[in-house]
């Protein structure tokens, strides 16, 4: 039988187990930032003040500046240029530290001619860039955009009117709980890459498969997407008249299963023009790709797969480098 | 059709490390311990096992009942049989659809690709057939295989009860990839009520619970590098290689003894005894002494069932050396159906060979273990690559100075030096303290420090066992 003294010794001992993974966890969990909607951009955005900890791939703590901008101090500069920089989760750059992402090293690469305001944000497309151009443009001052295209898939939505909320509930979680507690509630929770919720199966197998039906699907599909893609860039020019840069920079086709070709996000990257007037193009494809352009994986983080993944810093140096070029060149002819 | 490859379902098998056995299996436990009465509890075992296995493919269950059926009854017909040669006629069906089965499925395509170029020289089309591999038809096959020989020998009774039989080859735990156990070992237990012990289940949960931290947060970590580096083993430099291939003799120890442990670690919780699968392999002064270490369960397979049927040392010493080769050549094509598990076979059968051979005329000392060491990693190349052209180039990369990206990962750096000390703690006095006794003070805090790691650091994507392919 279990003692009274087994019961007090486990109870303590758990306790202690877990006050060693609550002290040590900042080291490797990231951390849970309530949420707050932005005045002017009208998006939920982390507080502005605030400082967020990225752990699982990549090791960098950010510095949310005004408007939740990530790694941004402040909104003035004397650069004669600012830009505004628009993408997902490899534009906001949360894997490396403030000094390596995008913005910055724009700033630094430009030697302080361009100012880069970075309004990127994780899971963002097109629709939600799209209606909040004409708002910072007006407020702020935007002399050019750039939209860093790393998923094609964020140009193909259908055109719908973002809805911006913030959960009080989770804002409440993020502020009570203890980010390791906050994490493994949603790692029993969701999986995969963290956005699907997990579906439990009870079924017996075999369950069906739909490769057939995408294989023959595929050709039509990259037609219809490039309609897509052409009308939401159509939205974009509307929403401005200001010079907008898209910087190509689609993802590599996983480098575990060594596959060397280019993927469905690329094809479609180079199929897409983007030549019309007052738009720019910069394919950046093979250099954010190939683990040989450089003597360093231009993706990936050495705690997680090198090469696939988020742009990490030699990435940003190479999309920063490019931008920098671009616009030296712009305002030389203009 | 011509493909030349086995290719496995796409449906997820059920693993150990998933929510929905986790679930289940607590109801089963809750269930089983309940039950007062061994028929209930075994038709409840094997029923959870049979869906344990139809979870992957439902149709699949018929390869598992039929090779029961075989198996059952030539046994039964072994023990019956007055004379010696209607005993062997009954042992021969049995190897024959035991082997016919694994062959096909297993084998078909392996031997049609190998024999292509001689077959299209003569004109003829040498098509392939798209088969599904089943899970675990080689643990299988070679559990019931060994009943039939036991009983054929005369060294086992053979049971009277279909229930029993059928949970002994299906029984969840051992079903897919091991451990190999035996009759003699798992039917004396199932033909008994087991009693409750707090202690053994603790035991059994504690078992468990480091079998999924060697797997998930160790094992697949390694692999993460792993399955990166393999992939263009060309692209990165030397030392990276180097790393990834100790990363590899750490994921797959890790990986089959994890799930060996939990494996172990469930039966035990059910009130069953397994026999253990792994010691520290890594540890082993000789490639011999690896093989009393490294999947034990299978080595005695292979030297009870092959070697000994062979002749074992007992026709002098060329004969031993020739089947021990045999053996191992057999064992490394048990693993996998292609020619680099057929090298990485010959390759421990040539060193056991040599071994015996200086037996007693050479004394290396420490220069065994590392020579040792040489032998089982170069052989995990073979075991890992899918060519021998990747085979080739990862020895190149490992052989001469090459540049290359450089990528050193912290995590693989450390799973790496937690294998080191692993089993230098483990051939220390700090082993008994590595079994996690419930009455010692510090078995609570590295519990809880377990079950916490494991729902937070377990890499995102998921990594099926390696050896589920097998």
């Amino acid at each position: 039988m279990v003692s009274r003294l087994d019961v007090i010794r486990w109870l303590v001992g758990l306790s202690i187990g877990t006050c060693l993974i609550a002290v040590t966890s900042p080291l490797f969990v990231r951390s849970y930032v309530p949420r707050e909607v932005d005045s002017l951009r009208k998006v939920a955005v982390l507080q502005p003040g605030s400082t967020y900890r990225w752990r699982r791939e990549g090791y960098a703590t950010t510095a949310i500046g005004p408007h939740g901008m990530f790694g941004v101090d402040s909104v003035e500069s004397n650069a004669t240029l600012t830009l505004a920089l628009w993408g997902d989760s490899q534009a906001e750059g949360a894997c490396v530290a403030d000094h390596e992402k995008i913005a910055t090293m724009v700033k630094r690469l430009g030697d302080g001619s361009l100012h880069v305001l970075s309004f990127a944000r994780s899971g963002d497309d097109c629709n939600d860039w799209i209606a909040q151009i004409p708002r910072v443009e007006s407020a702020i001052g935007i002399d050019a955009h750039v939209f860093l295209v790393s998923e094609f898939s964020d140009w193909q939505v259908d055109v719908a009117e973002p809805n911006e909320h913030v959960d009080e509930r989770l804002n409440g979680v993020s502020r009570f709980l203890p980010d390791f507690v906050v994490q493994a509630a949603r790692n029993v929770v969701v999986t995969g890459n963290g956005d699907t919720r997990r579906v439990l199966r009870f079924r017996p197998g075999p369950m069906p498969s739909h490769d057939s039906l995408q294989a023959s699907n595929e050709t039509d599909a990259e037609t219809d997407s490039l309609d897509a893609i052409r009308a939401n860039v159509e939205r974009v020019r509307d929403s401005t008249t200001k010079h907008c840069l898209f910087v190509l920079a689609t993802e590599p086709p996983d480098v575990a299963t060594g596959g060397g070709e280019l993927s469905n996000d690329s094809r479609t990257a180079r199929a897409f023009g983007g030549q019309q007037e007052g738009l720019g193009r910069l394919d950046l494809i093979d250099l954010t790709s190939t683990l040989q352009s450089s003597p360093r994986a231009s993706r990936g983080f050495q705690n997680g797969q090198l090469g696939v993944g988020h742009l990490n810093a030699q990435g940003n140096r190479i999309i920063a480098q490019g931008v920098v070029e671009h616009f030296r060149d712009t305002v030389g002819k203009d | 059709m011509n493909t030349s490859a086995i290719q496995l379902a796409k449906t997820e098998r059920m693993q150990f490390t998933q929510v929905e056995f986790l679930l289940l299996f607590a109801l089963l436990l809750l269930v089983v311990w309940r039950t007062g009465n061994r028929v209930v509890r075994n038709s409840l075992l094997l029923g959870f096992s049979y869906y344990f296995y139809a979870y992957w493919d439902w149709r699949f269950c018929g390869l598992l009942l039929m090779s029961t059926a075989i198996d059952f009854t030539v046994a039964r017909a072994i023990a019956a049989s007055p004379s010696a040669s209607a005993r062997r006629r009954w042992l021969i069906l049995s190897l024959t659809a035991n082997l016919g089965v694994l062959g096909f499925f297993k084998y078909f395509n392996f031997f049609v690709d190998s024999a292509r170029p001689l077959v299209e020289s003569l004109g003829m089309n040498a098509g392939t057939l798209e088969i599904v591999l089943p899970v675990g038809i080689s643990f299988y096959t070679f559990q019931t295989l060994s009943y039939t020989m036991d009983v054929y020998r005369g060294r086992l009774k053979p049971t009277d009860s279909l229930l029993e039989f059928a949970l002994f080859v299906s029984f969840f735990p051992q079903l897919v990839a091991g451990p190999i156990v035996r009759a003699a070992e798992l039917l004396p237990q199932l033909s008994r009520m087991p009693e409750w012990s707090p202690r053994r289940f603790y035991g059994g949960f504690q078992t468990a619970l480091r079998g999924l931290v060697k797997k998930v947060l160790i094992a697949d970590r390694l692999g993460e590098m792993v399955d990166v580096v393999f992939a263009e083993p060309d692209m990165y430099s030397g030392g990276t290689v180097w790393l990834a291939v100790l990363a590899y003799a750490g994921q797959i120890y890790y990986d089959f003894s994890g799930y060996s442990d939990i494996a172990i670690g469930v039966a035990k919780m059910l009130g069953y005894r397994f026999p253990a699968n792994f010691r520290h392999p890594y540890l082993a002064k000789s490639v011999s002494e690896f093989w009393r270490r490294w999947h034990m369960t299978l080595s005695r397979w292979l030297r009870d069932y092959v070697y000994i049927s062979l002749g074992g040392n007992q026709r002098g010493p060329s004969r031993t050396y020739v089947n021990l080769m045999l053996t191992m050549l057999l064992g490394g094509l048990w693993h996998g159906a292609a020619w680099t598990f057929v090298v990485w076979g010959l390759l421990h059968g040539v060193a056991l060979a040599i071994e015996r051979a200086a037996r007693g005329k050479i004394q290396i000392g420490v220069l065994g273990r590392i020579l040792t060491l040489a032998v089982i990693v170069v052989g995990w190349i073979f075991f890992r690559c899918s060519s021998f052209e990747m085979c080739g180039q990862v020895l190149h990369r490992l052989t001469f100075p090459s540049g290359g990206l450089n990528w050193f990962p912290p995590l693989a750096l450390a799973a790496i030096g937690l294998m080191v000390a692993d089993h230098v703690a483990w051939s220390t006095r700090l082993r008994r303290a590595m079994r996690m006794r419930f009455d010692r003070w510090y078995s609570p805090i590295a519990t809880a420090i377990m079950i916490w790691s494991l729902i937070l650091y377990a890499p995102r994507s998921f990594q099926p066992f390696v050896y589920f392919q097998f």
